[in-house]
Parts: structure tokens; sequence; C-alpha cells
């Protein structure tokens, strides 16, 4: 048993890294050990131990009698906020300052205990409203620009679509991140005719303003 | 049982419904919707099948019309089995569909058609393969000259099988999918379908709405586009396991004539001027016959003095109800239908579209509107009935209204027969030339406060082909039919209506009564406006029944050029005819000819009374 004095102690930032971490192994699908824990965070099993039963104790997590590990009401809603603030923090770093995966992450998981609900709210509404600044998606690395600053018969890669409600004809035909296509005819700053799958797809100006793509590595 | 041709827009779908049916076809609107469904039947060793002929579509996970018909047929499951006919040159692209529409697990068959095209292009299809990878019966056909239709009847009725797919979708995908279908109880496509914002259970949308809305931040895409993007990856998988790629066969390339603005444009304006050039010249003359058939024996023999003046009254406006119909139906209405399909089959509309998007923007639309456009030069009434091409409700009711207002040939030959015949020929141009602009500040003004969002333009160039005579013949016969069935009720009664009203002095007294608007406002005799009304039956009429209410046919002797001015622009702008009318109701309901006709009506009187006092200031 752990003093008292020790779990008035605990810093916030623990117990929020390890509600996160069970609620994540919990999203794969089955309740975690402690042993699933200390991997995920890369911690000493024994450590885990400890503060698992502080937990316990602050009435964030229950255990099983076989020692699997699931979330009360109170921790679900904590290790929920705390995800959702690692994510959209996460996605500023990457999307908006331009931040490599890895490093993002890493640095979500630092700020994301000291950022209040509001700024939190803030940075979503700027990510969300996307027109401001491009959205790259993970699936590029190059230089981003929209469609029609292309030429034609040349091979790109479909990087986003900003605002892509409304406008599901453009996945159904193959026009999606991660898709080769290639500018077949251009009218002056009108429409535009995108060959994808073999197939050639006349587009609106703003439609294709609306397509964020980069030059395709060259095999 | 029932046989459902499933499939993606331009595979030839029609053409193998056609071939399969013969001419016991019923097109049918679907509830709800302007979209035809075509059902018939054939005759297979003495048994009766039904097959039914589904719109077109890209996917089954959209909002769209046609989308949520065909998705209602599927999710009736039960008994059907699905042709699928995928075009083999665009193969990949149509497996997304078919990845869509397998997970229903409804037994299924697949056709490979044009598979002649994909061998010109050097797409060789393994059929053995992607039979033996999808589980199903698969048949290469070529629709156009009928290879192996034959064999689809058969095929559906003696091996349809279920077939397998594995798309596989992003793991959070599938957990949320797992979720779904065991708190509901849902098997997979509707939990798919859920996920994307698509379900009548709100229970499942909410759940479902929840779930995506964290996997878009997840991914940075939105469930939508993971789900499509999982299919293509699937559809590009099967199609690389399936292709034997060959040498393709190079032709002239005629895409690259056609969707150039030199010389694309001036190709463009030629044939849209072709077609208009045929209509008014074969057209005018094959309505000239018809309405001279009317005006010979046996119907100038009619000896109507002889009968009670009423039944005179009621018999001579069923006659003139059909001479409209019938003058309007087969030389311009039907001769527009084959050339159309013509045009439609052969992929060429989806390039006139590409170029002329740009100057369509201008008048809140898109590329596709260029056709119903200038098929209204000719006659309102195919003009709108193409409508329905376009993509979104939206464009489709501010299309309505330009298309209503221009000139037709009926008004050009009120133009003519009024001004160009008595006033000159520059005022007959600046008609023309005042209509236009009013079209123009119509279409901006309608592209502000036209309700839905403003949608660009994503279309499908059709592939380029030779179009088939004996195709066109029978759609525009259908299409004919249909307006027919609606037009001539609706001109019958109105007829009529109007014979009554004349019989009994309606008229005479409506003269007296707005003697002081019509020379007051527009300082035209009150008989003008006798005329105006009975151009709503067919628009010429106003010109014939002017001739006979002024009692001369020499209308300069009883009317000064201005008033001559003033009703010819009147009855131009002034409510579309009848025919019109019934045609805008079937594509958008009574709202919208309500509208249009209160607009037009504003729009004629307005003008004509502008053009008055302007008249009367100058002089």
């Amino acid at each position: 048993m752990i003093p008292l004095v020790e779990l008035v102690l605990m810093d916030s930032s623990v117990r929020e890294d390890y509600l996160e971490a069970i609620l994540i192994l919990l999203r794969r699908g089955r309740s975690p050990t402690p042993v699933d824990i200390a991997g995920e965070l890369m911690a000493d099993p024994a450590a885990v131990e400890d503060i698992l039963s502080a937990l316990v104790t602050e009435g964030y997590i229950t255990r099983g009698s076989d020692g699997r590990i699931s979330l009360t009401n109170v921790g679900q809603d904590l290790a929920g906020t705390v995800e959702r603030k690692h994510r959209v923090l996460q996605r500023f770093f990457m999307d908006i300052l331009g931040m490599e995966h890895r490093a993002a992450s890493d640095e979500a998981c630092q700020v994301e205990h000291a950022v209040s609900d509001d700024a939190i709210e803030r940075l979503r509404h700027l990510i969300r409203s996307g027109g401001e600044c491009d959205i790259p998606a993970p699936v590029c690395t190059g230089r981003i620009r929209a469609l029609p600053e292309y030429g034609e018969d040349e091979p790109l890669v479909v990087c986003a679509i900003i605002g892509h409600d409304g406008y599901e004809r453009l996945s159904d035909l193959g026009i999606v991140p991660g898709a080769t296509i290639m500018i077949k005819r251009k009218i002056g700053d009108g429409a535009i005719l995108v060959r994808v799958k073999e197939c050639d797809i006349a587009l609106s100006p703003d439609i294709a303003g609306l397509i964020r793509a980069e030059r395709a590595p060259t095999a | 049982m029932k046989y459902v041709l499933i499939g993606n827009p331009n595979v030839g779908k029609s053409l193998i419904f056609n071939h399969l049916t013969g001419l016991g076809v019923e097109v049918s609107n679907y509830p709800g919707t302007t979209v035809d469904i075509c059902q018939g039947s054939l005759c297979y060793k003495g048994a009766r099948l039904e097959l039914v002929d589904l719109p077109g579509v890209y996917s089954i996970d959209g909002t769209g019309e046609e989308e949520r018909l065909v998705r209602d047929v599927l999710l009736q499951g039960g008994d059907q089995v699905l042709i699928f006919v995928a075009d083999a040159s665009h193969l990949e692209r149509n497996l997304y569909l078919f990845a869509q529409v397998a997970e229903f697990g409804l037994p299924m068959v697949l056709l490979l058609n044009m598979s002649d095209e994909a061998e010109k292009k050097g797409i060789f299809v393994n059929t053995d393969e992607i039979s033996r990878i999808l589980g199903i019966e698969v048949i290469p056909t070529v629709a156009g000259a009928g290879r192996n239709l034959d064999l689809i009847i058969p095929a559906a009725l003696a091996s349809p099988r279920i077939p397998t797919v594995d798309v596989e979708y992003d793991h959070h995908i599938e957990a949320a999918e797992r979720t779904l279908a065991e708190t509901f109880g849902v098997n997979r496509p509707p939990a798919l379908l859920a996920l994307q914002g698509i379900s009548e259970d709100a229970g499942l949308l909410a759940s479902a709405t929840a779930l995506s809305r964290e996997i878009e931040e997840m991914h940075h895409m939105s469930a939508r586009q993971i789900i499509a993007t999982n299919r293509h990856n699937y559809a590009e998988r099967i199609f690389a396991q399936v292709l034997r790629r060959g040498t393709p066969l190079h032709g002239t390339d005629f895409d690259r004539l056609l969707t150039s603005p030199m010389p694309g444009i001036p190709l463009m304006i030629l044939i849209l001027a072709g077609i208009l050039f045929v209509v008014f010249s074969i057209g005018s003359l094959l309505e000239g016959v018809i309405v001279g058939l009317f005006q010979a024996p046996p119907f100038t023999s009619i000896p109507w003095d002889t009968f009670h003046p009423l039944v005179a009254a009621v018999g001579s406006s069923v006659l003139l109800a059909l001479e409209a119909g019938i003058g309007i139906a087969f030389p311009f209405v039907f001769l527009f239908y084959i050339l159309v399909s013509l045009l439609e089959d052969s992929g060429y509309l989806t390039r006139a579209a590409f170029l002329a998007d740009r100057t369509m923007h201008r008048f809140g639309m898109h590329g596709q509107a260029i056709v119903p456009m200038v098929l209204g030069l000719g006659c309102n009434v195919p003009a709108v009935m193409s409508i329905r091409m376009l993509a979104t409700k939206r464009e489709r009711f501010i299309a309505a209204f330009l298309v209503t207002m221009v000139p037709c040939s009926a008004r050009t030959v009120i133009i003519a027969g009024l001004l160009a015949a008595f006033v000159g020929l520059a005022a007959a141009f600046s008609v023309y030339v005042a209509i236009f602009i009013l079209i123009i500040l119509t279409g901006v003004l309608l592209s502000r406060v036209a309700p839905g969002e403003q949608f660009g333009m994503i279309l499908e160039m059709a592939p380029l082909r030779m179009p088939n005579i004996a195709t066109a013949l029978k759609r525009s016969w259908q299409r004919i039919r249909e307006f027919l069935a609606i037009a001539f009720p609706l001109l019958v009664v109105s007829s009529i209506a109007l014979g009554v009203l004349q019989f009994y002095g309606a008229f005479d007294r409506l003269s007296v009564f707005l003697t002081p608007v019509s020379t007051g406002i527009f300082g035209l005799p009150p008989y003008a406006f006798t005329a105006l009304i009975f151009g709503i039956l067919r628009k010429e009429m106003t010109l014939g029944t002017l001739v006979v209410l002024a009692g001369t046919p020499d209308l300069s002797s009883v009317l000064t050029g201005l008033q001559l001015y003033t009703f010819a622009i009147m009855s131009v702008l002034f409510i579309p005819c009848i025919s019109t009318m019934a045609v805008l109701y079937r594509q958008l309901g009574i709202k919208t000819v309500i509208l249009v006709s209160l607009y037009t009506i504003f729009v004629g009187l307005a003008i004509a009374a502008l053009i008055h006092s302007i008249g009367i200031i100058i002089a």
C-alpha cells in the first residue's frame, strides 16, 4: 500500500498519461493488463503497479479479478478529454506548423496536460476552418499546391481535399488523398480535365481549387 | 424473382436492357423523385422474366436521388439477381462500385461490356481469373455489336452466385462497423452507410456520427473518404490481378480536338447550330404539313353550324388542342429527341459541357447547362426535359427559369410575323438582344437568390463512340410517348376551357374590363390580350388569333410600329406554352411552374409597359 502523501503528490500529467494509455489500449479491443500499460508507456512495471493502485483509490479505474483494467465514468471522461487535446495539438503541429509526425506527437504529449479547454476549442476551430491555411495530409512530403497551379500532362499525387463535405463524388471517382492523377486539359483559368484511373473527369475551377496535390515522385 | 441491371453511367446498360427486353418497356417515375426507372419483361424458354434497369451511378453511398434509389433497391434484398454491367475499358473504376454492391450479398452475374474498346486501349481482362476471384460468373460482352448478349439471361438464371469481396477497411472503420453491427443488430452495408451519415435509424445514425467524428480527427480524412480509399485500393488490387496489358492501338486523338478551345469551341458552335438548323428547317416544314392537314378535309368539312353552338365550341377546341399538340410533338420534340439521343450516345455532350463551363458559371450554372439553353432556341419542351441532366436541384431550378425565357422557334415566328414583316429586321433583332439581356440578368439574379449551395461540375467524359440510330429512335419514341401522355390531357382541358369561356363571351367582357389597362399602360387594343391568352396553348397561335381578332392579315394597318413592338416582346416573354409547363411540372413540380409563370408574366408585362412609356416619351 502506498502512503497517502504520495497519492496527493501524484502529478496530474502522470495520471492523464496513464488514463490516456488505458483508453487507447481499450480501443484496440481488450481490457489491458498492467504489463500492457507498462509496454505502452515504456515504464517500469513495478512503478505502473503503484500508480494503478492509486488510480483505483482515486476512482478513475477499476480492476477485475483477473487484474485487467477498465475505466470508470470519471476516468473515461478525463481520458477522453486528454486524448482529444492530444489529437488537436498534433494536427496543429503537423498541419499548420508543418512539423513531422513523430515530433508533433511528442510535443503534443507535453503540451496536452497544460493547455486549457478554451485554447483547444480555438485551435480546433482554426484547423477546421481550413480555408486560410493549406492542410497537407500525411501522404504528402513535397511542395503542396492547389491543382489549378499545375500544368498539363504532369503526374501528380493528391494530398488533400479541402472542405470535403458535399464533394463525395470526387471520392467515388477516385480523387482521394494518395491517388495519382494528371491534368489532361486546362482552358485558361476555366474548367480542368483530369485523368484518374484511366477515366477523364471535367472539374469546375472552383472544385479543382479544393484539391491539393504535389508532383508525383519520379520513379 | 427480379433481374436488375446495375452499373456506372455510360457503360452500355440501357443498350443491353433494350436488347434484352424489346419494346414492352415501361418508364416509371420512382416515388418522390424525378428519376426514371425502366422496367421490362422478356420471355425465356416459355417463362416471363422481369428486368429492371437502374439509373447509372458511381456510388451508392451518396445523397443524390439516383444513388438513393439504387441503394433502396439493394436494401430490399430478397428475390433479386443483380446483373452488374462494367465497362471493361474502365474496369478499375467500375470495380469500386462493384465492391459496394457486392457487400449486400445478393446473387450476381458480372458483364465486362465494351471489351472491344478495352482491347483497343490495350486492356485485356483475364475473365477466368476475375470470375475465380469474385466467385461469380463473368461474361465479356460488346453490347453495340450484340456480342454474347444471348449468354446473359441463361447465366443469370442458371448460376447467379453471391460474390466474395474482401475490402480491407481501415482498422478504425472495421472497429466502428463492428461496434455498430453488434449494438444495433445490422449487417455490414447499413453500418458502413451509417458511418457515412446515411441511415433512416436515428439511433444508429447518432452513434455512427459520433464514431466517424472520432475517426475523422484521427485520420485527417472523413470516414467517407477513408472507406472510399479502401474500396479503391481493393479495386486496384483486383484489377492488377486480372489485367494483361497489351499494346494500345493508336488512332487520331479526337478527344484532343474536341476539348481544346481551338478547334473545340468553333466545332461546338457548329454542332449546336447544326442541330438548331435541322430542327428549324425540317421541323417547320413538318409542322406546316401537319397544321395543313388540320386545315383541310375532313376537318374543314365538319358542319359545326348544325351542332348545338356549345358542342361546336367544345368540339373545335378539342381539334385545336390536337393540332397544337401534334404540331409541336412530332416536328420539334421528336426530332430534337432523336438528335439529342444521338449526341448523348456519341459522348459529345460531356465535351461541350467541359468547354462551356466557364460561360455557364456566370448564370449560376455549370457546363452541362449549355445543352438545355441551346435546345431552348428550337423548342422549350425538349430543353426543359434535358434539365434533368443537371446535377443539383438548384441548377435545375435556375435552368427552368432561363430555358423557358429562351425564344423558341414558335416565338421566332411571332417576332418574324410581327416585326420583321411590318416594322423591320433591326427591330426584330433588337427583341432577341433584349431577351438575351433579360436572360443574363435573370441568371445573375437567380444565382444569388436560388436556394441550395452552388456545387461545381464534376463530370466524367463519356467515351466517344458511334451512336446507334435504332437505340436513339427507340428512346426518343419512349420519351415522346411520355410527353404526349403529360401534355395532351392538359392541352385538351385548357383548350376546351378557353373555347367555353369564349362561347360565353368571357373574352369580350374581359376586353371591356381590360380596356383602360391595355390602352393606358400598354397602348394596345384589348383584343391583344385575348390573343396573348390563346398563345398559351401554342405560342404561334398568338399571331393567328391576333390576325383573326384584328380582322385583317395586314396588321400594320390597325397597329402602329410601337404597338407591334410592345406586343411582340410581351408575347415572347409572357408565360411559356402549356406543353412546356407540363414537362416543367413533371421535372420540378408545381411550385416551380407557378413561380416561372408568375415571373414570366411579370417580366413580360413590365417590359411591355416600359417600352410603351419610352415610346410615348420619344414620340
